[in-house]
């Protein structure tokens, strides 16, 4: 059963194949030879015609390739060659286009990854900032920093009402700002050697104030001028920075007002 | 031989091939759903995108209540134990320190957390999400949780107002606890996002391009407050030291926008840390000044000098002869001092605060019209301020009352109001008549920085503006000081350079032993306006159970004295001295 499926199929690849490669007329020449070849040895009798077939096979057999092998060969090889050429180029095209794009890919994803980490460090970073400012200028955060720095709320502040011809009157009673919180020193920077001589005459000054204060009777005039003394005292030595001088005019600057109280 | 073993060849494919394809028809059709979900359980997680809470800011935009991102660490202290065997001990102390170190906790806590035998431990609820992801780095036992802290910069400013919200396990998110970020939960909470993506098995990897369906997160709105900060500061500390100079139980204080009704600030004797809301004391949670009614006392009898003048019953001028007590019904009420038949002027009545002279126009006013003008006054009714745990306080109801109670309410026993009520009545007479309810919102804003402005609530005429004019007159002379027993009840609280109209408040408590008026614990009241002819600000004081000889009157004082200068209040003439008694 197996032989006589196999001998059918074998011409079948060789036809086939001449087939393709020509036009119609090499279409018959298989078939000619087919029709030459298996019939031969039936036509035996008749030499004179079967020698007129050969050479005509012959001659077939050498004018078919020479005019179509030889034409074929140089048309295809040409063809394919810059086909494979194409092909190769594209090929080499795609590959550095790959190498660089992943390349690419691969350089700009860390960049995106550094610019990714710097926004969320950023981001961290401002919503940090932004609740300290919120801490620090909360109103408890700035009355602890303004009583820290000594200031006190005001309680009942006197007022000057100007009176549309220049007329001032004083509403309420001028009273200087109780405070509980001990007043640190205004500026606490180590004091130049140059400081004290100008804040010791008016810390001097101030020195001067009390004694008339212990009398009576000028006591009530005295405050001002001593307070004011003090107060002078003490921009002098914010200025100069003197920090010995400081603590002794500050000293007073407590003394004085206990005076006339006192009194 | 061979042609057979091809053949059983043959068959054997064939049966292999219709097996496979009978499996391959299985599998795609008859059992396909069930694969395929749980496939995407295996690989499907639903990621939710949470939203951030909206902040509470006040009238100002200064944030007293925001969001912001932290992280819980956590860790196993078991499994360090058995990882690290002999060098654990070491190991967690370095542990404990760092974290201290990085997050300002206390290192012996820490170091007890770690050194019990558990399997989990959270050493920080609130950690920076760097400081988190360098303590991760450092030590790889402990993980990272993500949340979201709430700030309370301000710290206890308006905090029985604002409430607190903390972290719940459960939901995943803040909830509020109490207070607006309680009741308003709904508002400032958001809509939590989600993103539904293929994630690698046993990890939260996300697949790239695998995310089916994803919601963006829509994050709260904030809410924005009528409180002043700086002035909330103001009434928080001046309200608490005075709490605790008096020796008070309790007190509260409401300062209104006279022309407004807008609540500018709202402050509690007894007051919490949201920061620390765990270990404050429940019964300061509350916000008394809403949720606790008292007894009004004195302050109560404008309501019977409004009906008396809008009915023209009676002028301020006119004189009447008081007697040291009257018989109301069964009982007998008595002025706060003895004295006998005595001439006071309708002002002096209500400057003086005498109770007799009181009931005496009030029974000319009638219960009917008295009962009408608490009511238009917004006694016994909601203020809908805005907040959580209202009290509408209580008013008998005019059928219930008997012979003697039309002997109290109009000196203010009886009948109970908030705070803010009380704020609410003088604020009617400071606006010309018209009480607006108060209101404490001012307005949310979306997440796209909308604002929608919170509806303004339908103004009420109590009495004509000539009335409250006339009232307002009369309330100067409450704290008026003047030789000839001419002066008020409340002249400590005069401010220099302004008008000041107000009234005093005393109520006998009622003891919870014998169901009776106690006789030594008051409420002691002040609601007043600044200044008295145009007023720019009602402040209401209530104190509770102070000690013997309390006014509220100094307190109003303070107060009213920081207002005139923080707003620049322009200075005015000094109020006419008006006659209180006559001979």
């Amino acid at each position: 059963m197996s032989a006589p499926v196999k001998t059918p199929t074998r011409p079948r690849p060789r036809v086939s194949v001449d087939w393709k490669g020509t036009e119609a007329p090499a279409r018959r020449i298989p078939a000619q030879r087919g029709a030459v070849t298996i019939p031969a040895p039936r036509k035996g009798s008749q030499k004179g015609a079967q020698k007129a077939y050969a050479r005509r096979d012959e001659r077939v057999r050498r004018a078919a390739p020479k005019r179509a092998v030889p034409k074929k060969a140089t048309q295809v090889g040409t063809g394919r060659a810059q086909f494979v050429l194409l092909i190769m180029g594209l090929f080499a095209t795609g590959l550095v286009l790959t190498l660089w794009l992943s390349t690419a890919a691969a350089a700009d994803s860390y960049a995106l990854q550094q610019a990714r980490t710097d926004a969320r460090t950023l981001t961290e970073q401002s919503e940090r900032l932004h609740r300290e400012v919120a801490a620090m200028e909360s109103t408890p955060a700035l009355a602890q920093r303004a009583a820290d720095l000594g200031m006190v709320p005001v309680q009942d502040p006197a007022r000057l009402v100007v009176a549309p011809d220049g007329g001032v009157t004083v509403v309420g009673e001028p009273r200087a700002a109780v405070g509980h919180a001990p007043v640190p020193a205004a500026n606490p920077m180590p004091a130049p050697d140059a400081g004290p001589s100008q804040t010791a005459v008016d810390a001097g000054a101030a020195q001067a104030g009390p004694p008339p204060a212990a009398q009576p009777d000028p006591a009530q005039a005295q405050p001002d001028p001593a307070a004011q003394a003090a107060q002078d005292a003490q921009t002098a030595q914010n200025a100069q920075n003197a920090e010995a001088a400081s603590q002794q005019a500050q000293e007073q600057a407590v003394q004085n007002p206990q005076q006339p109280g006192g009194a | 031989m061979p042609l057979r073993r091809f053949r059983i060849g043959r068959l054997v494919l064939i049966l292999l091939l219709l097996a496979s394809a009978m499996q391959l028809v299985l599998i795609q059709t008859v059992r396909a759903g069930d694969l395929t979900a749980s496939a995407e359980k295996q690989r499907t997680t639903r990621i939710t995108i949470a939203a951030e809470r909206g902040a509470i800011t006040d009238r100002n935009g200064n944030r007293l209540a925001f969001s912001t991102e932290a992280r819980a660490l956590v860790t196993n202290p078991r499994l360090i134990s058995s990882i690290k065997k002999d060098q654990a001990p070491a190991y967690k102390a370095d542990m404990a320190q760092a974290v201290a170190e990085a997050t300002g906790g206390d290192p012996n806590a820490l170091r007890g957390l770690l050194d019990a035998d558990r399997g989990y431990v959270v050493l920080t609820t609130s950690a920076d999400p760097d400081v988190a992801r360098a303590l991760r780095e450092r030590f790889p036992e402990i993980a990272e949780e993500k949340r979201e802290a709430r700030q309370y910069p301000a710290g206890n400013l308006a905090a029985n107002v604002i409430g607190a919200a903390s972290w719940s396990a459960d939901n995943q998110k803040l909830v509020g606890r109490v207070g607006l970020e309680s009741s308003d939960d709904g508002v400032l909470a958001g809509t939590d996002g989600f993103q539904i993506v293929d994630t690698a098995e046993g990890s939260d990897t996300v697949i790239p391009g695998s995310t089916r369906a994803q919601e963006a997160a829509v994050p709260g709105s904030d809410v924005e407050l009528t409180l002043d900060s700086d002035l909330q500061y103001v009434v928080q500390q001046k309200l608490q030291d005075y709490v605790a100079k008096t020796g008070a139980r309790g007190g509260s204080a409401v300062v209104l926008d006279a022309k407004t009704g807008e609540v500018r600030a709202m402050a509690n004797g007894t007051t919490f840390d949201p920061r620390s809301l765990g270990t404050a004391d429940p019964a300061t949670l509350g916000n008394a000044a809403v949720s606790s009614p008292f007894e009004p006392g004195s302050v109560n009898k404008i309501v019977t000098m409004a009906g008396a003048l809008e009915y023209g019953i009676a002028k301020p001028d006119d004189v009447l002869d008081v007697p040291g007590s009257i018989k109301v019904a069964d009982r007998t009420v008595h002025d706060a001092w003895n004295h006998g038949l005595d001439h006071y002027t309708l002002t002096g009545v209500l400057a003086k605060s005498s109770n007799v002279g009181t009931i005496m126009t009030a029974e000319q006013l009638g219960a009917d019209r008295f009962s009408d003008m608490l009511a238009r006054f917004g006694i016994g009714q909601r203020t809908n301020v805005g907040l959580p745990g209202e009290s509408a306080g209580s008013v008998p109801a005019r059928e219930s009352w008997s012979g003697s109670t039309f002997g109290n309410l109009p000196i203010g026993q009886g009948l109970s109001m908030t705070v803010l009520q009380m704020a609410g009545m003088y604020q009617a007479v400071a606006n010309d008549g018209v009480r607006i309810p108060p209101r404490i919102v001012a307005a949310t804003i979306g997440p796209d920085g909308s604002r929608t402005e919170e509806p303004r609530p339908d103004p009420v005429q109590v009495v004509s503006p000539q009335t409250a004019q006339q009232l307002r007159t009369m309330l100067t002379a409450v704290t008026q000081k003047a030789p000839g027993g001419n002066s008020g009840t409340g002249y400590a609280a005069q401010v220099p350079g302004y008008q000041v109209a107000g009234k005093t408040g005393t109520a006998q408590q009622v003891d919870p032993s014998c169901g009776c008026y106690a006789s030594s614990t008051y409420w002691i009241t002040f609601a007043g306006m600044l200044p008295a002819q145009n007023p720019n600000f009602v402040v209401a004081i209530m104190l509770d159970a102070p000690g013997g000889g309390t006014s509220a009157a100094p307190l109003f004082h303070d107060i009213a004295s920081y207002l005139a200068q923080q707003e620049r209040v322009p200075v005015g003439e000094p109020a006419p001295v008006q006659t209180l008694v006559v001979p």
